[in-house]
């Protein structure tokens, strides 16, 4: 607790601050510099019997520099997800979070529903692949991934890519 | 596929969150209160800090974090009312200010250091200055929208009633000449302005919160959150210090500042709207120019014609202040301004907003002329916008921009004459003074728009009716009746007229053109015309009868016969003068005359026969009463052609029927002197009705003619001629319930004549009632043909003639 110094009254000493730099008009008002949002939506399934797979739209917009296109849409499956986790998880040192489950007891013969194809798991599925993905993008260190930027932006995914970062140039 | 955002909690949650917060604050609060109670600050301040920490939450919606806000307010009164006594039993305040700026949350800690810098300036006024501007300065460190705003928010209404309101020369009036006073309007303004640029930031920067497909919910959450930014204007305007000088040279241009460089629409409207309500109208007039440069600055998505609408309105409403006399001319030139620099605006928006311009002048230009010359330059900036714009295509009525010229076009007429008259002819009369009117209808809009604002204007006259107030200076003169006419009502007089369904025209059709009927009437009316300016009541009507008759048939057949019936007027109002009051009325009359028959003759064009037929057999009992030397040719003249009409184009029974019974009744009304005349008339009648189709028709016509060959003197032979011959037709019906009711109906006829003896007529009746009673036999009278029998034998009792034989 301060005690009043001689020449100054008490007003002085408790509301004594750093001084800092007036923000300009233009910054005050400017839009965010770090807009990210991807979207995964439009789940389709396609193929029959032991080829039936179903697959999301990554809609992605932004204006970070890092990435090369400012608005992309590609298709992935589950499968490619997990592809994604696995390279960051391998090449990053961020702590990559867990994927929606794999679903194993719907995959069993037998089951009266449509399994991993009912409407009900693919939305639920479809929010947690949202969820996985915008965590996983807005984070600096795997920006800096190349497995993301094809994972978002290329319209094949190239499981043979030579793995490497990309400087912010 | 769509999705429910996460981030949207639905009502229920929202509820239960609310609740669960609501419950902490009542817990927190009953515990801070005890330790007060007991004397126990540094407790009760924890409970306090933990009661505000349910602010920190970004789960609620605006709504319901402005109630959990209220809740905390209200339980921060408590501290403060402890806090002053506190002060009272001798604390200090400045060292209860830096302790609570040891409380480890943001929010909780600027929450206490508001709290407790309010007791401080309270107590203490000599730390004001200090404390505000630290205060102010302090809560930048909350950057979040909604707790920050709310932050603010409580800042401001906690300073709300110790804010310096005083100026530099009045401390030094007092001359105590202390060096450290306790702040001036300078703080306080400084204070407010510093406060709404961050609440505005704040507000703006809500727009890029979460994600972009809730943008429409977040807009209409930051709408709700308006009033807290608006709230730092208010009371700005609350100080009574701040006069015009320091409004327009630090207020408005700070103000200013934060709303052209936000460049967000949704607070742009909102913020310019409200300078416009909260502050005086003076003040507007004095930065009138500031203000609407800054308008024209905004961003696109503003809908700038709002704001400039509120201004004039606001200024157009006000009572206690003198307007300077080139406020017109600003206006106007700012408009034309914004306009130009706003290539984007809509039509719409262009017209509704020259449409307050020409409120403002209708309110508050009081001289007639300069009222006019300054409606008439708005319709012709407006003109020319529209030409601009539109590249020769018409404005159709039936769209948005349709309605909005149409309550534009409206808006002068109706509410720009002079002394206020909004009905009547006044309108119409503005109508034709204001010089560019007519050539807004004229060039830009289509044949429906004109034709609104033509029944408007007819209607307007009409509704008012003949026994409104006469005002001279208000009549027409004979050019602009024609004007009026010719061109104003053009859509109503000229153009194809609408094909016939089935014999019928168009509805709408008809009534506009009765509309128009009615209007001449009007025109001839008192209102229009001095009544005894007789001879300008003629060129009135022969002029409407030019304009009117290219029109065509179907047209005319609406609005002849009223020139027909004034004229006629017209005549009767000659001839009561006399020779005494106007040496050539006899001319006149026979000008007239001349004038009915050629007007009746081109309707007669128009195949509406049974109108031309009542017009020729009205001209005749007119002429016949005018005392013209020639009034019995006239007549003639008319019956003649009324028969001939009747003859030649005349074909259903009915109407043939109950034609002629009209030209027997108007050649007994007109009692023609000359024998000459009559008695073509009269011999023609009877063979006319015998050639009628109906039996029962051919009595009932002979019956009337017959009264041609009678006066009250003499019953000619041949009237006892056609009662016979009446007999005769009945006697030869088949039908004897028909047979009887003729009979009956002769008989009643007859006593039209018994006031002269006759003998022959006394045979007749006394035949007749034997055959009446004969047949009674047979047939059931009906109730009422038993009444008419009756009747006739009590009447015939009465006046002793007996039917016995």
């Amino acid at each position: 607790m301060s005690k009043t110094t001689n020449g100054e009254g008490p007003t002085q000493e408790s509301t004594r601050r750093l001084t800092i730099k007036k923000q300009t008009l233009d910054d005050a008002y400017a839009a965010p510099a770090n807009f990210l949002e991807i979207d995964v939506v439009n789940p389709v399934t396609h193929g029959v019997a032991r080829n039936r797979y179903t697959d999301y739209e990554v809609r992605l917009r932004t204006n970070l520099p890092i990435f090369k296109l400012k608005e992309s849409s590609v298709r992935r499956r589950y499968s490619d997800f997990e592809w994604l986790r696995n390279e960051l998880e391998r090449d990053s040192k961020i702590m990559v979070p867990p994927l929606p489950g794999k679903a194993w007891k719907r995959l069993m013969p037998f089951r009266g529903d449509d399994g991993i194809y009912e409407e009900d798991f693919i939305e639920e599925r479809r929010k947690g692949l949202e969820s996985f993905i915008n965590k996983v993008a807005g984070h600096p260190l795997a920006q800096n991934e190349k497995c993301l930027h094809m994972f978002l932006q290329e319209s094949t995914l190239d499981r043979n890519y030579v793995p490497g970062k990309i400087r912010n140039s | 596929m769509s999705t429910t955002p996460a981030t949207t909690p639905s009502d229920d949650k929202q509820e239960k969150r609310l609740d669960e917060s609501l419950g902490n604050v009542k817990i927190q609060s009953f515990h801070m209160k005890c330790c007060l109670d007991r004397g126990k600050l540094m407790e009760a301040l924890k409970h306090a800090s933990n009661m505000i920490t349910e602010l920190r939450t970004n789960q609620l919606s605006p709504k319901s974090y402005y109630e959990l806000y209220m809740a905390v307010c209200d339980q921060l009164r408590h501290m403060e009312m402890y806090l002053l006594d506190e002060f009272n039993r001798g604390r200090k305040l400045a060292d209860l200010y830096e302790l609570v700026q040891y409380a480890g949350n943001i929010i909780p800690r600027l929450y206490l250091l508001i709290t407790v810098g309010l007791v401080y300036m309270k107590t203490t006024p000599g730390s004001r200055r200090d404390i505000l501007k630290d205060l102010v300065e302090m809560c930048r460190g909350v950057q979040h929208p909604l707790r920050g705003l709310f932050l603010r928010n409580y800042l401001l209404q906690s300073c709300r009633n110790i804010l310096p309101d005083v100026t530099v020369e009045e401390i030094a009036g007092d001359g105590d000449g202390k060096e450290e006073h306790s702040g001036t309007i300078e703080d306080s303004i400084e204070f407010i302005l510093l406060n709404f640029a961050e609440m505005n930031k704040l507000w703006v920067r809500m727009q890029h919160q979460g994600h972009t497909r809730d943008k429409d919910r977040r807009e209409k959450e930051r709408l709700e959150l308006r009033l807290l930014v608006g709230t730092n204007l208010v009371r700005l305007s609350q100080l009574e210090s701040i006069d015009i000088e320091r409004y327009k040279n630090v207020v408005l241009p700070g103000i200013l500042e934060q709303v052209v460089s936000c460049r967000d629409g949704i607070a742009q409207e909102y913020l310019m709207e409200c300078l416009i309500q909260v502050f005086p109208d003076e003040f507007h007039l004095t930065t009138l120019q500031p203000f609407l440069h800054s308008c024209a600055k905004l961003v696109p998505s503003v809908n700038v014609k709002n704001i400039i609408i509120a201004l004039i309105d606001r200024l157009a409403l006000s009572k206690d202040i003198d307007l300077p006399d080139d406020l017109f001319d600003i206006f106007s030139s700012q408009i034309s301004n914004i306009i130009q620099s706003r290539p984007d605006m809509i039509l719409e928006d262009i017209i509704s907003m020259e449409g307050s311009l020409i409120n403002f002048t209708i309110k508050k230009i009081n001289a007639e002329s300069k009222r006019e010359e300054s409606i008439d330059s708005v319709l012709q900036s407006t003109l020319n916008v529209i030409k601009e714009k539109c590249n020769k295509a018409r404005i159709q009525y039936r769209t948005n921009i349709g309605k909005e010229l149409l309550k534009f076009l409206k808006l002068p007429i109706t509410h720009g004459t002079q002394d206020g008259q909004t009905s009547g002819i006044a309108p119409i009369k503005m109508s034709l003074k204001l010089k560019v009117f007519k050539n807004l209808l004229k060039d830009v809009t289509d044949l429906e728009l004109q034709k609104q604002i033509t029944l408007s204007l007819l209607n307007s006259a009409l509704d008012s009716g003949i026994e409104d107030k006469i005002i001279e200076e208000n009549r027409l003169t004979l050019e602009e009746i024609e004007i009026f006419l010719s061109e104003l009502c053009e859509p109503l007089v000229k153009g194809a007229a609408p094909e016939e369904l089935d014999g019928m025209l168009d509805e709408d059709f008809v009534d506009e053109q009765l509309l128009l009927s009615r209007f001449i009437h009007y025109l001839l009316s008192p209102i229009c015309v001095a009544e005894d300016d007789l001879d300008f009541k003629y060129l009135i009507i022969s002029s409407c009868k030019k304009i009117l008759a290219p029109g065509g048939a179907k047209r005319v057949r609406f609005t002849f016969p009223a020139l027909v019936f004034e004229s006629l007027d017209l005549a009767l109002k000659y001839s009561k003068r006399g020779s005494e009051e106007d040496a050539k009325w006899d001319k006149k009359c026979t000008k007239i005359y001349q004038f009915v028959n050629q007007t009746i003759s081109a309707l007669n064009e128009s195949n509406c026969p049974d109108i031309c037929l009542r017009l020729y057999l009205q001209a005749a009992l007119n002429a016949s009463k005018v005392g013209l030397k020639t009034c019995e040719t006239l007549a003639d003249e008319f019956v003649t052609k009324a028969v001939s009409i009747y003859e030649e184009e005349i074909c259903e029974t009915k109407e043939r029927f109950s034609s002629l019974i009209l030209i027997i009744g108007a050649i007994k009304e007109i009692d023609f002197k000359s024998a000459e005349l009559k008695q073509p008339f009269a011999s023609q009648m009877p063979l006319l009705a015998s050639k009628l189709i109906q039996k029962p028709n051919q009595v009932r016509a002979i019956l009337s003619s017959s009264l041609l060959f009678c006066d009250d003197s003499t019953i000619s032979p041949e009237a006892i001629k056609c009662i016979k011959k009446c007999v005769k037709i009945a006697s030869s019906m088949m039908d004897n319930d028909l047979k009887l009711q003729l009979y009956i109906e002769i008989l009643a006829h007859i006593t039209l004549l018994v006031s002269q003896e006759n003998q022959e007529l006394l045979e007749q009746m006394k035949d007749l009632n034997e055959k009446i009673l004969e047949q009674k036999n047979e047939v059931i009278l009906s109730e009422s043909l038993e009444k008419q029998y009756n009747a006739t034998l009590n009447f015939l009792q009465s006046q002793n003639i007996s039917l016995d034989k």
